[in-house]
């Protein structure tokens, strides 16, 4: 993840918009945040932020089973952080492997402090985040999603979960590094927020920051995260039908008539926005 | 409403007369979507939904050594991976199983349709041959995983790209034959019911997943789930499985 | 309605209420308790779910929009039996916590060790919450009226929000529902109807349940019942 420093020939001032997709350095990548999206579960959000897609589902509460582990006065979240084999380039052969055991660690340790665990002694409430493309930056994509999924299934919760990585690349501080510059970084440090009280429930540094650095880049972590917290919002809003109140309305999606595609062509076709199902986002019986 | 286990009696007590929970005629398949090229990593993919059930298919290419009994032909992996969880499910040895007995239907009908001449993977015999992996990642489960991995593994063949001769820079289609389709029913209450729905899997006494070729030949055959079937239900089931099957394929124009 | 819920002026006009998120802070109390679906002190409420804020007792709520059954002491409830013995059954009524039911709750006369010749795993019962502990769970009676063993019929899994909307102003809406369909129908507090009569008209059930699930508060629904009941079946069943 932190590749060695490069002093290259390009030279990026600090307000240049010098990076390779020409983002300037507090810029987030296009992020979209469904809620309530797959069927099976209680709660579910799909986000794509750049070129990552995670899907994250949310169970629960329920009783636990025999062998499984619990707090007497309050519930138990279990993330699971599961990579798809086709989401990296080089084919992920074992499913479950030590980094995906450590981010299921830090991300199910954060979601239990978002989570009013008192409401339901004893109890499990699984959360699932699946990544099915990643371009770094997946664990502050998975936590964000995985916090929407546990709202949109109605667990209880202190409130919302935001999360973004501040990298450093050539020296500067560089808000949501993709991957490559996280390949080519100095530094990577994921944080997680937790609203209203502002509590940092995920922080990790992997790489060099020195001590004026971190002040700085948490302060870019906030106010990247009062972005991510604004969109995770609008897919809820969108989610329970704006303005009537609904009971939950099932994940059904409809599809309008049978799709074909000519397939056997030497080109790949790139997966287009409006080529996708619609979702069901006009709330039935709301005037 | 989520449907469920619970509902098991009552899909029983409507498949007596041959009726739905969803309102569907017996032999009628779910809304079907597929699109191809959706990941960006340079996997040829897919992603089918296929009523409630969603599916991405990944599809690549890596240099392996071949098997000793066949020297001068490429070699071919498919998994099936769910999710951790499923509703009530848990990560489990039945699931597990399930998980490879779904793997190996696919990759049966895959196999002996003919889709792919396993020859023409070959680049040096004896030493070096061209190992193709599909993974089929279930995002969601709705029920009938098995017609839509089918789909999806086809789908995502007809758009692969095979590199021209052992790692050059150029990129040719993979020569593509006969197209396998996959019909599964549900035998609930002794009948049988095309494409089922998650709830109808549960409630059913088992499944049947034919697998036929464009000729209409049966390139697979699975009956799992513990069902018990007679001669003429089979028939009946391979008749409506070659009447679907054409339909999906003028659906899908394959 | 009016002035309920707090959405008319005084004029009459609708007005539309807030949707509450998990961690928004709730409009002033005004030294209200905390109700349903809340957290805080000091006079400071948040909403702990996705909901509506409603004046409920007195207290300051959040109506959520999704809901998992929490079992509250004189609820009534649907559950299975899972488990039997000597002088208790475990019940399951499909939340987080499990709930039992001793023998000397039942309107028989029941021997130690002899539950079993009354009710088994598997069988659905029709009761009341007698208590709910500190840790959630729940004991169930069976002593009074309409309450006991159900034979037969279906079961159905619905969010527990909807079912005081099944229910309506003083049953009105369930009586429509019986009336119009000539099934038995009992609700439990905690998300479960169950069904019994006519396979077709049970079918006309789940159609209608699942065609009001995604209404709106304010819309009418006994008039979106008798269309669907009348009309024929025009609503697609989702699921």
């Amino acid at each position: 993840m932190v590749g060695m420093l490069m002093f290259g020939d390009e030279r990026m001032g600090s307000d240049s918009k010098g990076r390779h997709d020409g983002r300037s350095n507090e810029k987030l990548r296009g992020i979209t945040i469904k809620a309530g999206v797959q069927g099976s579960a209680d709660g579910s959000a799909y986000i794509e932020w750049g070129k990552n897609k995670v899907m994250a589902s949310a169970y629960g509460p329920r009783a636990p089973m025999t062998d499984e582990k619990y707090h007497d006065a309050k519930a138990k979240v279990n993330c699971t952080y599961t990579m798809a084999p086709f989401s990296v380039s080089e084919r992920k052969r074992a499913r479950r492997d030590r980094r995906s055991t450590e981010i299921s660690k830090v991300l199910s340790e954060a979601l239990q402090c978002s989570v009013r665990a008192e409401r339901f002694p004893r109890s499990v409430i699984d959360v699932e985040v699946l990544v099915l493309d990643a371009d770094a930056g997946t664990r502050c994509a998975c936590l964000t999603a995985a916090s929407v999924a546990l709202a949109d299934a109605g667990i209880p919760l202190y409130g919302l979960v935001s999360a973004c990585s501040v990298g450093k690349a050539k020296g500067e501080l560089i808000v949501d590094p993709d991957l490559e510059e996280d390949q080519k970084g100095e530094a990577d440090m994921p944080v997680g927020v937790l609203s209203p009280s502002g509590e940092i429930v995920l922080f990790q540094m992997d790489g060099l920051m020195v001590k004026g650095e971190i002040e700085e880049a948490l302060k870019m972590a906030y106010k990247a995260c009062e972005e991510v917290l604004s969109l995770q919002r609008d897919s809820l809003v969108s989610r329970f039908g704006g303005q009537g109140l609904s009971v939950r309305r099932p994940a059904h999606r409809r599809y309008g008539e049978y799709r074909s595609y000519r397939m056997g062509s030497a080109r790949v076709e790139p997966w287009k926005e409006d080529d996708t199902p619609v979702w069901d986002e006009d709330p039935e019986g709301v005037d | 409403m989520r449907m469920s286990r619970l509902n098991s009696p009552l899909i029983r007590e409507l498949a007596l007369s041959g009726r739905r929970l969803d309102g569907r005629g017996p032999y009628q398949m779910r809304d079907l979507s597929v699109e191809t090229g959706v990941l960006s990593k340079g996997f040829s993919s897919s992603r089918v939904i296929l009523g409630g059930t969603e599916l991405i298919v990944g599809l690549n290419f890596q240099t392996s050594r071949p098997y000793p009994d066949h020297p001068g032909e490429g070699v071919m992996h498919t998994e099936v991976h769910f999710p951790g969880r499923i509703g009530e499910r848990y990560p489990s040895e039945r699931e597990n199983d399930e998980a490879v007995e779904l793997s190996r239907v696919v990759d049966r009908g895959v196999r002996h349709s003919g889709i792919i001449d396993m020859s023409s993977l070959c680049i040096i015999p004896g030493e070096k041959v061209w190992a193709l992996y599909i993974d089929i990642q279930v995002i969601d489960h709705e029920g009938n995983i098995q017609d839509a991995s089918n789909i999806g593994t086809v789908a995502a063949l007809k758009t692969a790209r095979i590199e021209d001769g052992g790692g050059t820079d150029g990129f040719k289609e993979l020569s593509i034959g006969d197209i396998p389709i996959s019909t599964t029913f549900a035998v609930i209450s002794g009948a049988l019911f095309l494409d089922p729905t998650l709830a109808e899997e549960q409630a059913s006494d088992g499944r049947l997943t034919l697998t036929l070729d464009n000729v209409g030949s049966l390139v697979a055959a699975q009956l799992s789930g513990g069902g018990r079937l007679d001669r003429e239900t089979l028939s009946k089931a391979l008749e409506i499985s070659a009447l679907s099957n054409s339909m999906t394929r003028e659906r899908l124009d394959l | 309605m009016s002035g309920e819920d707090g959405t008319r002026t005084t004029s009459g006009e609708r007005v539309r209420p807030l949707l509450v998120l998990p961690g928004d802070r709730l409009p002033d109390s005004g030294g209200k308790l905390p109700g349903l679906s809340t957290y805080g002190d000091n006079g400071i409420l948040f909403s702990e779910v996705v909901g509506r804020p409603r004046d409920l007792d007195n207290r300051v709520s959040v109506l959520p929009g999704r809901g998992i059954y929490s079992p509250s002491r004189g609820e009534v409830v649907l559950g299975r039996i899972t488990d039997v013995g000597p002088a208790v059954w475990s019940v399951h009524i499909f939340c987080p916590n499990p709930a039992t039911m001793h023998i000397r709750d039942t309107p028989w006369s029941i021997e130690l060790g002899r539950a079993c010749d009354f009710l088994v795993p598997g069988d659905l019962i029709y009761g009341r919450l007698i208590s709910v502990d500190d840790l959630g769970r729940g004991v169930i009676g069976l002593k009074g009226r309409g309450f006991g063993r159900l034979s037969g019929g279906h079961l159905l899994k619905v969010d527990p929000m909807l079912i005081p909307r099944l229910v309506g102003k003083d049953g009105a809406t369930i009586s429509l529902l019986k009336e119009l369909t000539g099934l038995r129908v009992l609700l439990g507090q905690n998300g479960l109807v169950w069904v019994n009569g006519d396979l077709d008209r049970t079918m006309d059930l789940v159609n209608v349940i699942s065609g009001i699930e995604g209404m709106g508060l304010y819309d009418e629904i006994q008039e979106r019942i008798t269309s669907l009941l009348t009309d024929g079946r025009d609503a697609d069943v989702r699921g």
